[in-house]
């Protein structure tokens, strides 16, 4: 008996040696503590931010221009911080329906150098017209930015930049559809914090659909902060 | 080092305070006016100054000063910058800042009230130490200029109510010559204020003939967020040293590039300045040296973990981490076939005892983490690929052939084993002790550890870049040598655990020395991989297996006892394995095994001719390179066309790179994502003066390596690849350097 136990264990390791021998490392393999980074660097943004920028609890809301639910979302956002005042909102640009996606996002990320970047999101989002570049130039316009300026800022390396970093980030994070909403409740004394998903993976692909029960779990979740 | 530093200044400040402590203490203590004098005054229309003269050995603490208006007349402060006080820490207070000798605070107005505007200014302070007075409240009327019942300051800037800075008040750049071939440029950066690293550049305006050296811009501070990622800044004062190799004819013109922001809000324009330097009374002339590659990045400088660590963190730290890093890496492939490489030299010597088990493993490792370290010193000093000169087919081979010569030793063939050979020779020449068989063992762990160096090189490479790139010996090596201790914890329990099962163990050992024995020409045949085609060595593999399965009795009568007929179960199922991989040899294309279809032509006509001819297109839609000419090509071609630029970095014996070809690059999904892109294969398989030249481009220190560059051909830094990536992370990456760089109008 002895020896059949020895024998299965050295064909066990000898096969975990020669299976691990030609396995390829593990890419993509994220855990908690790094997600928990990734997530804080959109938490902890201030520009691109409608509400109370002190607020504790934060909403981050990863959205595209062309996406029907993220404009619903956008508008159900802008109304929400206005009757809670313990709510920031953070949006992040995250393109993922093609080159007008892209394009408005860029147009938008660059008018922070205008610090117009909630002006021109709002106009944006909320446009009646399909988003051709002319269309966003007269948006802005209309919003009393300096077009000249935001043409020259639209392909600069900064804009290629902050759009590579939320798409490379949210990518860390998992994101894979629009709208995704982030949430979290600092505390700002340690600037430690509780950083959630509202929706969970599996459910991303039906709230895709529905913003209503993205809504829904967005208040469920303001309640449990609130709570807390 | 810095921060080693800090704790010893901090010491003997607080050191030499307290021997002034004990001087003062004989004197009479001061009113507190007398220790801490104050003075206010309206210096401008738009500033009030509080100035405070310290006493000797007094200090004010920064966080127990505050000024407010007494009473609401209409007067509107500004935000108030309190300077930045020294650093002291203590065990009450913990880290704080106090002011000494003497302290002056401008109050910007930015309105004026009705009639005189009563501050109210707290503070407290001590003496030394040891004696704090009470805090001081105090009221003081300051009288709003004539001419300004209702000035307002100019406010542009809407987070602050301070008048902002000009760009010159906020960066001060003074630039002199300071010798014959240093100029030196030096900005005061107002507090609050911050220049980013990689927007300050210093280049000539015009050529003159002037020379200048490499600069070294000085590490920043590091941080990080959303929108440029880590990227580091500089705060405070900077001094950037600009080296001088020969000086050109009348005066040089210098253009400072540079940009900051105050806080994280307000960015000021980036600043350009020429800046005229006249050159040394004797000027002489030195050869210009070569000069740097261009790899600039677009945004922000993003580095792996690896090297942000380096950059950033204390030495403890990094040491740590690479502990922890190097036991993490014992568990790959790698470090795993180490374990029977010494548990057989164990094995070697019989009548074993624990302690010398455990001797004999960490001379092992210590050989290992020698070698790693002074592979780390010798990468620092050469800056130069250390890995292609180990991945030569010389090398390999030799290397192949000690792992079956020690495997046939292990089979029983011979009892000639190395290190005894080893112990022989150097106990004849020493003594009559046994510290020749650790020195035998020691030399095995050196070898070992060259040969399997390669097969960690992806998580190694941003360290080694890193010692490259900086020079830092010292750092390299010892981090490295903690890496490589860190992967021989679990040989170290392997080696003196084993030794002791192992002897006390009865004949089931010989079992045992068998099966080390197939792991060793595994191991071989996995070395033989990197310089010889895959049909080769599923053919050697094949042949493994079919002989290790006759000589567990594959074919043989089963006997009676169950666990015959078990082993006997196990043999043939190997015995199949190994005729399986065989048959791909035999018949190419019969096997749905993608192997084929890539090199079965090789397989059939068999000569070394056609395995040169066949490494032409491995990876579809790639255009092959060997030159920086030729990519400087494709780049310009990328640049018409409007296409962002893959460059993947493959070599003949990388077989992460010709497993890649075979999965990832086979995937229907990236080869039409790749359509997007001007994609360049860069073939460094020879190790010569053209592939390093084409490495040292972008810093890549060896296959697989992936670079992604903008269709104006600057490097998308955070974009890189180190190692290999499956399909569909490498679908993920392309889509985002599309989205953001496909579509530019």
């Amino acid at each position: 008996m002895k020896k059949i136990a020895t024998l299965i264990g050295v064909l066990t390791v000898g096969a975990l040696i020669s299976t691990s021998m030609f396995a390829s490392p593990q890419l993509g393999k994220r855990d908690v503590n790094l997600r928990y980074g990734q997530a804080k660097v959109f938490v902890e943004q201030t520009n691109n931010c409608i509400g109370n920028l002190n607020a504790k609890i934060v909403i981050v809301d990863f959205f595209d221009y062309n996406c029907p639910d993220c404009r619903a979302i956008s508008k159900y956002l802008t109304n929400l911080v206005k009757e809670n005042k313990n709510i920031k909102v953070v949006f992040v640009d995250y393109p993922k329906l093609g080159p007008t996606s892209t394009f408005a996002a860029k147009a938008c990320l660059a008018a922070m150098e205008q610090n117009k970047y909630p002006e021109l999101h709002d106009a944006i989002i909320n446009a009646k017209r399909h988003l051709t570049d002319a269309e966003v130039y007269a948006i802005a316009k209309k919003q009393g930015l300096d077009v000249a300026k935001l043409k020259t800022a639209v392909n600069s390396n900064e804009v290629n930049g902050q759009l590579l970093n939320n798409l490379v980030t949210g990518t860390q994070l998992n994101i894979k559809y629009v709208p995704t909403i982030l949430m979290a409740k600092l505390n700002t004394e340690n600037k430690n914090g509780k950083i959630t998903f509202v929706a969970p993976e599996k459910a991303m692909l039906i709230l895709m659909n529905t913003h209503q029960e993205t809504k829904a779990a967005i208040q469920k979740q303001i309640k449990i902060f609130s709570a807390e | 080092m810095g921060k080693i530093k800090l704790p010893i200044v901090t010491f003997f400040s607080v050191l030499l305070a307290f021997m002034a402590f004990n001087i003062s203490t004989v004197a009479a203590p001061l009113a507190s006016d007398q220790a801490f004098n104050l003075h206010v005054k309206r210096v401008n229309n738009t500033t009030i100054n509080a100035n405070w003269k310290i006493a000797k050995n007094f200090y004010l603490y920064k966080g127990k000063i505050s000024i407010s208006l007494a009473k609401d007349n209409g007067t509107v402060l500004g935000k108030i910058n309190y300077p930045k006080g020294i650093l002291k820490e203590n065990q009450v207070l913990g880290k704080h800042q106090v002011y000494a000798d003497s302290l002056s605070i401008n109050i910007p107005v930015k309105k004026w009230g009705k009639g005189d505007t009563d501050l109210l200014v707290k503070y407290q302070g001590c003496e030394g130490d040891a004696m704090c007075y009470p805090p001081v409240s105090k009221v003081i009327a300051v009288s709003p200029p004539k001419n300004a019942p209702s000035f307002e300051a100019p406010a542009t800037d809407s987070n602050s109510l301070a008048a902002p800075l000009t760009s010159d008040q906020a960066f001060n750049l003074h630039v002199k010559r300071i010798n014959n071939n240093t100029i030196n440029a030096n900005w005061k950066i107002a507090k609050t204020f911050h220049l980013y690293k990689d927007k300050v550049s210093i280049s000539l305006a015009n050529e003159n003939g002037t020379v200048l050296g490499k600069i070294d811009y000085p590490k920043g501070i590091q941080k990080e967020n959303q929108l440029l990622g880590k990227y580091q800044v500089y705060e405070g004062n900077l001094n950037i040293k600009i080296p001088v190799k020969t000086w050109g004819k009348g005066d040089t013109d210098l253009l400072f590039k540079y940009q900051g922001c105050k806080g994280e809000a307000m960015c000021y324009p980036p600043v350009s300045k020429v800046i005229a330097i006249s050159p040394p009374a004797n000027a002489s002339l030195i050869a210009a040296a070569p000069s740097q590659a261009d790899s600039s990045s677009f945004s922000t400088p993003s580095l792996s973990s690896t090297q942000s660590l380096l950059k950033g963190g204390n030495m403890f730290l990094i040491l740590g981490s690479f502990f922890v890093f190097g036991l993490f890496l014992s568990l790959t492939p790698c470090v795993l076939p180490m374990i029977p490489i010494l548990v057989g030299l164990v094995l070697g010597h019989k009548d074993i005892k624990t302690y010398k088990a455990f001797l004999l493993s960490l001379s092992y490792v210590l050989g290992m983490a020698i070698t790693y370290a002074v592979a780390g010193i010798i990468t620092a000093l050469l800056g130069n690929s250390v890995q292609a000169i180990l991945q030569n087919v010389y090398v390999i081979t030799a290397c192949s052939i000690i792992f079956v010569l020690l495997a046939l030793s292990l089979f029983g063939l011979y009892e000639l084993q190395l290190p005894s050979f080893l112990t022989n020779k150097l106990n004849s020449a020493a003594n009559k002790t046994k510290s020749g068989s650790y020195l035998g063992v020691f030399i095995m762990g050196v070898i070992s550890s060259l040969i399997v160096s390669p097969c960690v090189s992806a998580p190694l490479t941003g360290t080694l870049i890193y010692i490259a790139t900086t020079g830092n010996m010292l750092l390299g090596g010892s981090a490295l040598f903690v890496l490589a201790l860190g992967m021989g914890v679990l040989l170290l329990i392997a080696g003196t655990s084993g030794g002791k099962f192992l002897v006390k163990a009865g004949g089931w050992m010989q079992v045992v020395r068998y099966f080390l024995g197939v792991v060793m020409i595994v191991f071989a045949i996995w070395m033989l991989g990197r310089i010889i085609p895959t049909v080769w060595t599923d053919l050697l593999y094949g042949l493994l297996l079919v002989g290790t399965a006759l000589y567990m009795g594959a074919i043989e009568p089963v006997g009676e006892s169950r666990w015959k007929r078990f082993v006997k179960m196990i043999a043939f199922f190997i015995l199949i394995w190994g005729v399986a991989l065989s048959l791909q040899f035999f018949l190419p294309g019969m096997t749905s095994s993608n192997v084929m279809s890539r090199q079965g032509n090789v397989s059939q006509v068999g000569t070394s001719q056609k395995v040169t001819k066949a490494k032409t297109n491995h990876e579809p839609g790639f255009t092959k390179i060997t030159t920086v000419q030729e990519l400087d090509k494709l780049i310009a071609k990328a640049k018409k066309e409007n296409k962002p630029v893959i460059i993947d970095y493959y070599a003949d014996w990388c077989t992460d790179c010709k497993e890649m070809e075979v999965t990832t690059f086979k995937d229907l999904n990236v080869q039409q994502a790749l359509k997007s892109f001007v994609a360049v294969q860069a073939d460094i398989t020879k190790n010569n003066a053209v592939s390093k030249a084409l490495k040292k481009k972008y810093k890549v220190f060896g296959p697989p390596y992936f670079v992604f560059l903008t269709p104006q051909g600057k490097q998308i830094q955070q974009m890189s690849i180190a190692g290999m990536i499956n399909a569909k992370d490498l679908i993920q990456h392309l889509n985002i350097v599309t989205t953001v760089y496909g579509s530019q109008k």
